[in-house]
């Protein structure tokens, strides 16, 4: 098995007090060593959810894994204790990049203490050699002068080199699978080309798998190798990222593409989709998409779709699609 | 006559350390009745404070804004007030720009009530206000929590509306919504636009969005405008460096599409330590010797196109 990391049937859902949200239902995929997946859906979609179980992080304590299995390296994580988690994987095999910088970092530590934390925590050095190996991390990420920035507090940098602060933590142990979480989301544009270079040159050097959460077309077309769109805890489409983009499949997909603007494509009018994202306590019978989809038909509303494969890697869930 | 006009318009904070920060430094612009022009820029490029100059929301430090032929900033008593019902803002964020407490129907009906209109005038007007942005009567008796973020900004724009404005300020009107909501919202306000003939200031960061919606654009660095023209011809043909880079890293839906390489580095400089000569020298890849120590002065390029920038000719 040359995968990094399987997914198979994971069920994250939230028991609540109004009812259980099951914000990941059964979502399976496979990531390789050195590839990126982006993962893409809209709010409550359950992306995050996705990234966070894989971290063993369900938000707590409404949040359980109930079920499927989550291999890195062929080991299974679901069901391993907290203190294994914490102790050997969480920062140590996977680790994580999230999309506010500021509060992701403590405001009370110097950046270069905050990015040796992971390398001591794991027991990879100590002392004023955990400082060295931060240092060189830093400068990794191309932080300039990263031996006097390093006693800088992360209010002395800007939101762009924040960013890259956390890259160096995230990366500091050299995890096996990095999870971005909207890494580029609070960036000014100019400022996203420079970390998408980054993240590049870091799995480059590294190897590393990388899984990227985003809600963001533009961003995931530029970076990613593989996309899997989600849709109310599902994923409803996978594909190669030329596939994807060039001959979407699920009518889902179809619209999110159709209706965004084009640079250098002036439309008098967009397209758009109808309706909004289901609530997730109460989700539409059969397809979870069908009050908004375009093509919806009887058996649309009465069954959820199976997984087809469309070849060439593609799948997508819908039935318009069983005899295509 | 332009419906705003804007003049060499300053907006400088003095902090305690004695430094100033040029937020607005020099701004001059002018927008027609019925056009949309947009403000593109990055953070802290100062496009929100030249919107909150506009709205009387900041104070002037220097220069004038003049709307309707009147000076904004000069404004007293019922002029003002005049003013305020005709000038209206759609904020970013629809959860912290509605209050919590109130039903839909006291939000949108709100600015009705302060100024004055009649009482028994109130329900007909909320009632139209709500159809107009495609929200069904009802919503007037519910809470803000019962909407999802679209249905929210759809209500910031009826309570924008209610007052029959002539200019409404869009402070990023839909990047905090869902994809799949954003174009119903786009349409939506192309849509009352067209309908009530209204002129639109729009604050985006999202060059596609900008390019989609505006009829003349406004490129802002560092407190100045670096280069405004007619939506079409700038986007085809930017002529400022910065425009171009901003162009060229905006993130395209196209996988076959080249990623920006090495058009500019580092970050946008620091308000209180502005670069000397032309503001965006340090980051320009194609910066000369002039435009450290000159700060370039704006040239027309075509009929309906400026940019300040030394490398920059004037149309012939």
């Amino acid at each position: 098995m040359d995968k990094l990391l399987s997914v198979d049937g994971l069920k994250t859902h939230f028991f609540l007090k109004r009812g259980v949200v099951k914000a990941v239902d059964g979502v399976s995929f496979a990531l390789a060593a050195g590839e990126t997946l982006g993962l893409i859906g809209e709010s409550g979609s359950g992306k995050t959810v996705t990234g966070l179980s894989i971290l063993g992080l369900p938000p707590r304590p409404a949040g359980r894994i109930v079920a499927g299995s989550i291999r890195l390296d062929g080991v299974e994580l679901v069901g391993l204790s907290e203190r294994t988690l914490a102790s050997e994987i969480r920062g140590r095999k996977i680790a994580m990049i999230s999309q506010d910088p500021m509060s992701s970092l403590n405001p009370v530590f110097t950046v270069g203490s905050q990015v040796a934390a992971p390398i001591r925590a794991h027991g990879l050095a100590r002392g004023r050699s955990a400082m060295d190996l931060a240092i060189d991390e830093l400068a990794r990420v191309r932080v300039p002068s990263a031996t006097e920035r390093a006693g800088n507090y992360p209010h002395q940098f800007s939101g762009g080199m924040r960013q890259r602060v956390v890259a160096a933590m995230a990366i500091a142990c050299k995890p096996r699978l990095l999870i971005a979480d909207e890494p580029t989301s609070a960036l000014d544009v100019t400022i996203q080309v420079q970390f998408m270079d980054l993240i590049e040159s870091i799995q480059a050097e590294t190897g590393a798998g990388l899984l990227f959460v985003t809600h963001d077309l533009g961003v995931a077309a530029s970076l990613c190798h593989r996309i899997a769109v989600m849709y109310a805890g599902q994923i409803v489409e996978s594909a190669d990222v030329r596939t994807l983009y060039a001959n979407p499949a699920h009518p889902y997909t179809q619209g999110l593409l159709e209706s965004l603007p084009k640079l250098g494509a002036r439309q008098s009018r967009l397209s758009s989709i109808k309706g909004t994202p289901p609530d997730p306590l109460s989700l539409p019978d059969g397809c979870a998409f069908h009050p908004r989809c375009p093509h919806a038909t009887d058996r649309c509303r009465q069954q959820a779709p199976p997984s087809i494969d469309l070849g060439d890697g593609q799948r997508a869930s819908c039935w318009l699609l069983e005899n295509a | 006559m332009a419906l705003l006009d804007i003049e060499d318009a300053t907006c400088h904070f003095d902090m305690p350390s004695r430094q100033v920060v040029k937020a607005v430094d020099g701004v001059s612009l002018s927008i027609d009745r019925g056009q949309t022009m947009a403000l593109v820029g990055e953070s802290g490029c100062g496009k929100s404070t030249l919107a909150r100059l506009i709205l009387r929301l900041e104070p002037l430090t220097g220069g004038a804004i003049r709307f309707d032929g009147e000076d904004v900033h000069h404004l007293q008593g019922h002029a003002l007030k005049r003013f305020r019902a005709q000038v209206q803002a759609v904020f970013q964020d629809p959860y912290s720009s509605l209050n919590p407490r109130l039903r839909v129907g006291a939000i949108v009906g709100e600015p009705l009530k302060a100024h004055g209109v009649p009482r028994r005038e109130l329900s007909a007007r909320i009632d139209a206000a709500l159809t107009m942005v495609g929200l069904p009567s009802q919503a007037a008796k519910l809470y803000p929590h019962e909407f999802s973020g679209g249905q929210r900004q759809r209500i910031a724009i009826a309570r924008a509306l209610i007052l029959r404005p002539a200019l409404i300020v869009l402070d990023e009107p839909i990047s905090a919504l869902d994809v799949s909501i954003r174009a119903q919202i786009l349409n939506l306000l192309q849509d009352i636009q067209s309908e009530l003939h209204l002129t639109y200031l729009v604050i985006a960061h999202d060059l596609a969005l900008v390019e989609h919606m505006s009829d003349v654009v406004a490129v802002m660095y560092l407190g100045q405008i670096v280069e405004w023209g007619n939506s079409e011809t700038l986007f085809s043909d930017p002529r400022h460096p910065y425009t171009q880079a901003l162009l060229a890293a905006v993130p395209r839906p196209d996988p076959t599409f080249p990623r920006a390489r090495g058009h500019v580095t580092g970050e946008i400089a620091s308000a209180l330590e502005m670069p000397s000569g032309c503001r965006f020298h340090p980051r320009c890849p194609d910066a000369i010797e002039t435009c450290r120590s000159i700060a370039p002065l704006e040239h027309m390029v075509a009929p309906i196109h400026k940019a300040a920038c030394h490398l920059v000719d004037s149309a012939s």
